[in-house]
């Protein structure tokens, strides 16, 4: 089985992949030099997963703050997730967000709205 | 782009041995309602240092409420990183191993509200598409913005971009004021670009978990 484990750094997410749960998990704050540099091997590594064919996958963002760039990068994951889940059938997102943050909750609707996937926003205490 | 030429007389050198002069340096960039000032070559660790200061407590004023920090962050990094891909006065840099962009950064406090001022040199031919971008932002409603920067994202980015083209919308979002932009000549082929942002210091949930 694939895992993945990506140190946090100040700019960069944590990135773990937990087999046992089915469940990838990214959280800290994004904002790299260069979000494609720092995205494009993680979505490497999913279509990798996917391709495997994972009996399920849960996304979980536990993000406190991503810039535009990141933002860009975190749509072509969640778009290439959507397109498993309309043929599969087994992904679900879960947003989490700090419940006085009102801008990640405003980014957590809008990543839910436009994708044809289960998104659950999940607020938490700060 | 025609700017009329720039008549200002150059400053006289900064006599940075003579305290008496330094002094006035300092006492212009320690002004009460400057919070805080950069001028240098834009690194992603200097960006990194620069946001930790935004969180620090001010000894002569209130703290910003967590919210208004987050805005205020967000911001900064949009503003920083826009001057290190695209200031006009570019610098190597030995530590990070190459070229970034130089620029200022300067945060001020009114009464009201906070103001985050990007700036950096620019080549005219682009600031025209930037003024028109900001004009444009401008003109758009709030659930209008947010629709806007949802369709931008999902363009594909150009070629060869390592932005996504997204930070004015984002900046004008997050800071709930018009952009506000400035246009300095400084010769035939470059102007000084300052970029404004004004963030309220009561935000919206501020005031939510005062009620």
């Amino acid at each position: 089985m694939q895992t993945l484990d990506i140190a946090a750094t100040r700019t960069t997410p944590g990135v773990i992949y937990d087999p046992a749960a089915n469940r990838l998990s990214l959280t800290g704050q994004s904002y790299p030099e260069n979000s494609f540099e720092f995205y494009g091997p993680i979505k490497d590594w999913l279509e990798e997963l996917l391709e495997g064919q994972p009996a399920s996958l849960l996304v979980e963002f536990r993000l406190d703050y991503f810039n535009t760039s990141s933002s860009k990068c975190l749509l072509d994951i969640l778009e290439r997730l959507e397109a498993h889940h309309q043929q599969f059938g087994n992904i679900a997102i879960r947003w989490y967000y700090d419940s006085e943050d009102e801008d990640m909750e405003e980014s957590g609707q809008d990543f839910g709205e436009d994708l044809e996937l289960p998104f659950e926003l999940v607020p938490c205490e700060s | 782009m025609h700017l009329p030429p720039d008549d200002d007389a150059a400053p006289k050198p900064l006599e940075i041995c003579d305290s008496r002069q330094l002094y006035r340096y300092y006492e212009t960039l320690s002004h009460r309602d400057i919070i805080l000032t950069f001028k240098g070559a834009m690194s992603q660790d200097t960006l990194v240092e620069l946001g930790d200061l935004l969180a620090l407590p001010d000894s002569e004023s209130e703290v910003p409420s967590p919210s208004v920090v987050r805005k205020l962050f967000a911001i900064l990094v949009e503003m920083a990183q826009n001057i290190f891909r695209y200031s006009s006065e570019r610098m190597y840099l030995r530590t990070a191993q190459r070229e970034v962009g130089v620029g200022l950064l300067v945060l001020k406090q009114t009464e009201d509200v906070y103001m985050l001022a990007g700036a950096n040199r620019m080549s005219l031919e682009h600031i025209e598409g930037l003024t028109s971008r900001c004009d444009f932002i401008n003109s758009l409603s709030v659930p209008d913005l947010r629709r806007y920067f949802n369709e931008e994202r999902r363009k594909a980015r150009e070629p060869g971009a390592s932005g996504a083209g997204l930070g004015l919308i984002d900046i004008a979002r997050r800071s709930g004021h018009p952009l506000t932009y400035s246009i300095h000549s400084i010769n035939g082929s470059e102007a000084f670009f300052t970029l404004t942002a004004t963030v309220d210091r009561s935000s919206r949930s501020a005031d939510s978990a005062l009620s």
